[in-house]
């Protein structure tokens, strides 16, 4: 493949995302949506291209490099407008366009409401314009173009949260989702300059560069486990929770799911929320020089995983479930890249893809045959009347508890593993004795356990049972369905083949997914370590050991989670099929109701993060920065320079502002006089 | 002119320039004006061909072309603005114009 | 010192006449005295080893541009008091001049420092079109020249639209 077509990947949604712009009104949900697509399958082709060259020559070809212009040139440092394309680079870009042109075509048959009928063309815009964006993120050959693919990717979300823009409180999802995502920012920037300042004289932005610099000196930046490296890997890190949705920054993924149901699939479940794995993933040769930094990321990574999955125990939102639910799989992954597992983390940000937008893309098929319903309290026996969508569910719900064979039980199963094994040594946030990583896989189990039962409830709840809902449908989010145009009543419906064929693929993608890397105790020529293999040469610079454990624990461990996971299922199906009625009962006996509030309120982040940094922000902000320092001293100057002005003006007026244009020439000239003294007696 | 060095060149752009921007500033026929302002531009590439030859580049000439097309350019649409003042009021006087008072 | 007195005599006679352009009455009178200036500049060009220069100076100024100044002047068919003295000079002509003075003696003394500085021979081929022609062409100033046309148009249309009375 020629490298020069590198370009063409990002080019195609841009384009889409201009032409549809430039449409507008114009295009109907179908056009707009058909050329949205149809950029997206394009890059999609162009990416599968550039894996198939790059798997196929074994090695031999390290990446892909295309240079389109020189962007900017200042002292030694030189910025490209440049593309590179390694195996990272080019499985997630395979990921983004796949995963990105099947929910583009979801989402011709999802936004069929008449009622957005005058603004689909700009969801269809933006969502092209976010493919563009992230395609710039993964592609990108230094920090800044990454950047301005991390600042895109954050627009278009903010964008598509506030989709529907006139619900005030979705408009406040999406700046809470903008907001929270600039404190990551601010930190990933300073990690940047900080990393820029310490190389001195041999400052690059670029990645090849960069790994090459670092690898033959790493004394620049303080030598392995040195003070600077880890400050700049936990501020870079800090950009990581925010665009990743990881404590103490998680909060605005909940919310937003405000946006329409493919966004969240295609940006808040699969691409956008992994891009700050990818980042660690990408310099993971900074990041292993830094074994506290390790630490600090397996460990709020495995926190945050468990603790999103509490919350998301109780939550009767489907959307919500799904939210906490990825923020918790999200929290697995950075506990792999955290512990070294690269290739695991990575893995598992491309099954998590597939499944996890497929249950996306399922809620939102649910959603929609239920009219934009999506309490699960009012779901129920939805199985019977959607087969299709229920049973891709299913699949998918195989997939993310880690059933034997699906995707999501061979890349949660390695991260697992792999944290149990990993040498304490590389996680030195306690001390290199601290036997962190069992502590780590602990809470990795119980989260997998965890999940199994919030899943299955989810599960159970929508398509198990009897039908709860249709009765007094209560239309709390403004869509009335008389304006539907389905001309029945309330019952739900199957999907159109639009919507569910991509669901099938997704369905297919999350069962199989797995055999993209088998891990060594199933061993098939080819299959066996595929990922691990082909990625191996990008994570080259950053060693990590695995010896921490006896292998053959590996076994055991896992029959041990599987073991767990199956009795939180059956917990889960004794609860919501069994005994649906002694649901409330049981609950009140068996969990203390601190445990439940604190779990249905999300443990009270909101209100805290509220109390102790909105509340004295703003009131700083009004009663100081607003009220004092804009109001009286920034005011106060511009409005007495206008006023001081006046006042030389009303005077200078009469005298020169004659109308005549040789009095103003005459100035020019006096002017002119001025400069040229200042010349003469400065030499 | 190995015999004049660079200094009676730069003079005589200066005196140049001062008699054009005299015209400007106290003439009051419009055309005068215009033509006073070629003058100016006329001193300013003596400077440049003076510069040029002193340095040896004929970077200088270049930018002696560029003003004349410049000049040139300037010429026309000033002209036809005098032509366009002349049919308003029948005058090219300038004392008659206050147009710029706000 | 041949070419030092030829320079010094153009360069009067240059002065000369532009003090003839500033202070006649009659615009034909000025405009005629323009034409003179022009050409004894284009002859201090070429002393200067400007020929592209010196050789374009006549062609744009002293026949493009004074023509169409003349034509202009005939076209408004203005009656200057002929032969007779500027009026004394108003209040604001002698602020203009005072300026007008400062200005020029601010750039005589910041020329000061450059007293000394001596010109020597001019290389083979300066100055000739083929070396102009050659640094415009190479790309140096490529796109500026096009700009330059650009600008040309653009005035010729706009002087067109502004002076035809109806289009």
């Amino acid at each position: 493949m020629n490298p020069a077509l590198l370009g063409l990947v990002p080019a195609f949604p841009l384009f889409g995302a201009i032409l549809i712009a430039l449409l507008n009104r114009k295009a109907s949900r179908v056009v707009a949506g058909g050329i949205a697509t149809l950029m997206v399958s394009m890059s999609a082709a162009l990416s599968f291209w550039t894996l198939a060259t790059l798997w196929s020559s074994h090695g031999a070809l390290e990446s892909l490099h295309h240079r389109l212009y020189e962007w900017i040139s200042v002292g030694g440092v030189q910025v490209d407008i440049a593309f590179l394309a390694d195996p990272l680079t080019a499985v997630m870009m395979c990921v983004v366009t796949g995963v990105g042109a099947l929910i583009h075509l979801y989402s011709v048959g999802y936004m069929d409401d008449p009622a957005d009928a005058q603004s689909t063309w700009r969801f269809f815009a933006y969502l092209n314009l976010f493919v563009f964006a992230m395609l710039l993120l993964i592609m990108g050959d230094n920090f800044l173009l990454m950047f301005v693919g991390w600042e895109g990717v954050g627009l278009c979300s903010y964008l598509l949260i506030g989709f529907w823009y006139k619900n005030t409180d979705f408009a406040k999802a999406g700046k809470k989702a903008f907001i929270t995502n600039r404190v990551g920012d601010f930190s990933f920037l300073i990690g940047l300059f900080m990393l820029f300042w310490a190389l001195g004289d041999q400052a690059t932005l670029s990645f090849v560069e960069l790994k090459g610099t670092l690898v033959a000196q790493p004394e620049l930046v303080g030598g392995h486990g040195g003070t600077l490296v880890t400050a700049i890997a936990l501020l870079l890190f800090g950009g990581a929770t925010g665009k990743s949705a990881q404590i103490p920054l998680f909060v605005w993924l909940p919310d937003a799911m405000a946006g329409p149901t493919p966004v969240s699939a295609l940006i808040h479940a699969a691409t956008m929320v992994t891009s700050g794995i990818y980042m660690i993933s990408r310099l993971s040769f900074l990041f292993a020089m830094a074994p506290v930094a390790m630490g600090v990321i397996a460990t709020v990574g495995a926190l945050t995983a468990l603790f999103a999955a509490t919350i998301a125990m109780t939550q009767t939102d489907i959307k919500k479930v799904l939210a906490y639910s990825t923020v918790s799989q999200l929290g697995y992954m950075f506990l792999g890249v955290g512990v070294g597992a690269f290739t695991a983390g990575f893995f598992h940000v491309v099954t998590h893809a597939f499944f996890k937008a497929l249950l996306f893309l399922g809620a939102g098929a649910v959603i929609h045959a239920m009219h934009h319903e999506q309490d699960m309290r009012k779901m129920g026996g939805l199985l019977s009347k959607m087969k299709i969508t229920g049973g891709t569910m299913l699949v998918a719900w195989l997939a993310i508890i880690g059933f034997p064979g699906t995707s999501g039980f061979f890349s949660k199963d390695e991260i697992l593993w792999l944290t149990f094994a990993a040498d304490p040594a590389q996680l030195a946030l306690f001390g290199p004795e601290f036997p962190l990583p069992k502590l780590l896989w602990i809470i990795g189990a119980i989260t997998a356990a965890m999940t199994a039962f919030y899943m299955s409830r989810l599960v159970f709840m929508t398509f198990f049972g009897a039908h709860r809902g249709g009765h007094g449908h209560d239309d709390g989010h403004g869509h009335h369905d008389d304006a539907h145009g389905h001309g029945h009543g309330h019952t739900p419906h199957e999907v159109s083949p639009l919507m569910w064929a991509p669901l099938a693929v997704l369905a297919l993608l999350s069962l199989g997914g797995g055999l993209l890397n088998l891990p060594h105790w199933i061993h098939v020529e080819g299959l066996t370590g595929a990922l691990h293999h082909f990625l191996e040469p990008v994570f080259a610079a950053a060693p990590m050991s695995f010896d921490g454990a006896d292998s053959s624990l590996e076994l055991p461990l896992m029959g041990l989670t599987l073991l767990m996971i199956l009795t939180s299922v059956f917990i889960a199906w004794y609860l919501y099929v069994r005994n649906p009625g002694d649901l409330v009962q049981t609950k009140d006996e068996l969990v203390p109701d601190l445990l439940y509030r604190g779990s249905l309120h999300k443990w009270w982040v909101d209100e805290l993060y509220e109390a102790t940094l909105i509340k004295p922000i703003v009131l700083v902000s009004r009663q100081v920065l607003w009220a004092v320092v804009d109001a009286e001293l920034v005011d106060g100057a511009v409005n007495g320079a206008a006023k001081a002005m006046r006042r030389i003006s009303e005077v200078y007026g009469e005298l020169a502002q004659t109308g005549r244009v040789q009095t103003y020439a005459m100035v020019l000239a006096a002017g002119t006089a001025v400069i040229v003294f200042a010349f003469a007696v400065g030499g | 002119m190995d015999q004049v060095g660079l200094y009676p060149v730069l003079f005589t752009s200066a005196v140049l320039f001062t008699i054009g921007a005299v015209g400007v500033l106290t003439r009051r026929n419009a055309l005068i004006v215009l033509m006073s302002i070629e003058l100016m531009l006329n001193a300013v590439n003596l400077a440049f061909v003076g510069f040029a030859r002193h340095l040896g580049q004929v970077d200088g000439h270049v930018f002696a072309v560029f003003v004349m097309a410049v000049a040139a350019a300037e010429a026309a649409v000033g002209l036809a603005l005098v032509l366009l003042l002349f049919r308003h009021k029948a005058t090219v006087d300038l004392e008659n114009f206050t147009l710029l008072k706000g | 010192m041949l070419q030092a007195v030829i320079f010094y005599t153009l360069a009067i006679a240059a002065v000369i006449a532009g003090v003839v352009v500033v202070t006649r009455r009659n615009p034909i009178s000025a405009a005629l005295a323009l034409v003179v200036a022009f050409f004894f500049q284009a002859a201090l060009y070429v002393l200067l080893d400007a020929h592209f220069v010196a050789v374009t100076q006549v062609l744009v100024y002293a026949g493009a541009i004074m023509v169409l100044f003349v034509f202009v002047i005939m076209l408004l068919n203005l009656r200057g008091d002929q032969g007779a003295a500027l009026p004394q000079p108003s209040a604001r002509a002698q602020v203009g001049l005072a300026v007008a003075g400062l200005v020029g003696t601010g750039l005589v003394t910041s020329l000061d420092a450059l007293r000394r500085v001596d010109m020597g021979p001019a290389a083979e081929g300066f100055g000739t079109i083929q070396q102009v022609g050659g640094l415009i062409f190479d790309g140096t100033y490529l796109l500026p020249f096009e700009v330059a046309s650009v600008l040309l148009t653009v005035a010729m249309v706009g002087a067109v639209v502004l002076a035809k009375r109806e289009i």
